[in-house]
């Protein structure tokens, strides 16, 4: 029995390793919930036993990477892509809000993950999506002026509020998000990249982000965020049983 | 519900179908990239957004010994670099590949959007979507080759994330 699993353990692996992507069946970071779904999810046919098991008990289990303690929503004022200031804490307020931080210049990173988080946002119930907002962040001050971001986030959803921000707040708001400070490499010619944290907040309406969505190599974010999103959406924060 | 054990016979059953699929898929590339003795270079596109920074992804299959992606070079770009990316804890981070992404003889690698990619930047202009611009690869064994990389419209690349193969080991 325990050669066995091992064989299936380690097939599995190398599966996902070989077709990442290919089913979302990935449990590519802790998660919350019971390691059983995490189990069933991997047999590929969860419909059934998902739906079973919610007859029986009705679980949450969420497949983005828990946050504990919850993070706090930032009360910072910016401002946005139309040059109106943005109260963070207020005009965020009763929504699910899904916080990114990232530079336009970034040439795979940040577009994978947000061209990801859209294409879950556009096959989602529309009224759903009218709960969420999702909010960018320069981490790039210097190049990112509000019509930067503007044509950067047209790309993947015009409705993303993008917001500019001066390099001290970003600091400060980086230590209060509990994320890196960001470091910049320079490539020549006055070029250069910025390193910085690449996790999605989400926000529910109790102003805690208990979930967070790094970004994964290989695929299978927008399988985790598909099946969270709604869920956060609609029923807001639910501590999983 | 069914038994443990026959559930872990499921799971060995789906992972053994999943395995297939992904050989198929694997044996199934249609090369189309210029003879680089035996390294063969499939599927090249480029991805673009509003700035002058953009990547370069393709698959990368060798049918003979191992090898090495050592460096790239656009003449579009002021620049261009192979790069990794570096995942720990919730940050992800990408830095330029040292000593090159190694090809496992006989072995595949797809470069990807959220893996290896080639960036380019510094493009005087920023390629409509259905251009095509070359790029000179150099391996350490193969040498160099010379590729037609496609522009793609921006989230077309959409599918590969869902079917790529990643880098194959074996």
């Amino acid at each position: 029995m325990r050669i066995l699993t091992l064989l299936v353990v380690a097939l599995l692996a190398v599966v996902l390793v070989a077709c990442s992507g290919d089913d979302g069946n990935q449990a590519p970071f802790e998660v919350s919930g019971p390691p059983r779904a995490v189990d069933e999810d991997g047999t590929g046919d969860d419909s059934a036993t998902a739906a079973s098991s919610a007859r029986e008990a009705p679980t949450v289990a969420y497949r983005g990477a828990r946050a504990t303690p919850p993070l706090p929503k930032p009360d910072v004022v910016l401002t946005d892509t139309n040059g109106d200031s943005f109260d963070f804490l207020a005009q965020t307020e009763g929504y699910l809000t899904l916080l990114y931080l990232g530079y336009t210049h970034c040439p795979d990173i940040c577009p994978t993950h947000l061209l990801e988080l859209s294409k879950v946002l556009e096959a989602m119930d529309p009224e759903l999506v009218e709960r969420i907002r999702v909010v960018f962040i320069t981490t790039d001050p210097e190049r990112d002026d509000a019509a930067a971001i503007r044509r950067w986030l047209d790309l993947f959803d015009s409705s993303f509020i993008g917001l500019t921000i001066e390099p001290d707040t970003l600091s400060s708001l980086l230590t209060f998000l509990g994320m890196p400070q960001i470091t910049k490499r320079d490539i020549g010619d006055g070029r250069y990249t910025v390193n910085h944290a690449t996790f999605l907040i989400a926000y529910t309406p109790d102003n805690l982000g208990h979930i967070v969505y790094p970004f994964l190599q290989g695929g299978g974010l927008r399988e985790i965020m598909e099946h969270d999103l709604p869920l956060l959406a609609e029923n807001g924060w639910q501590e999983p049983s | 519900m069914t038994s443990p054990l026959r559930a872990w016979w499921r799971l060995a059953a789906a992972a053994l179908a999943v395995l297939a699929v992904g050989t198929f898929v694997a044996c199934d590339d249609e090369d189309d990239g210029d003879a680089g003795g035996s390294i063969e270079i499939s599927n090249a596109r480029a991805r673009f957004t509003t700035t002058d920074v953009g990547a370069v992804y393709f698959d990368i299959r060798s049918t003979g010994p191992g090898d090495r992606l050592v460096s790239a070079s656009a003449e579009i770009a002021a620049d261009t670099q192979v790069h990794e990316i570096v995942s720990e804890g919730g940050s992800s981070m990408m830095r330029p590949v040292e000593g090159g992404i190694p090809i496992d003889p006989g072995g595949h690698v797809s470069l990807q959007p959220g893996g290896y990619h080639v960036m380019v930047l510094g493009v005087s202009e920023i390629p409509e979507p259905g251009a095509t611009f070359e790029v000179v690869l150099e391996f350490e064994r193969a040498g160099r080759m010379t590729i037609t990389v496609h522009v793609q419209e921006f989230g077309d690349d959409d599918g590969d994330m869902d079917h790529e193969e990643g880098m194959d080991h074996e």
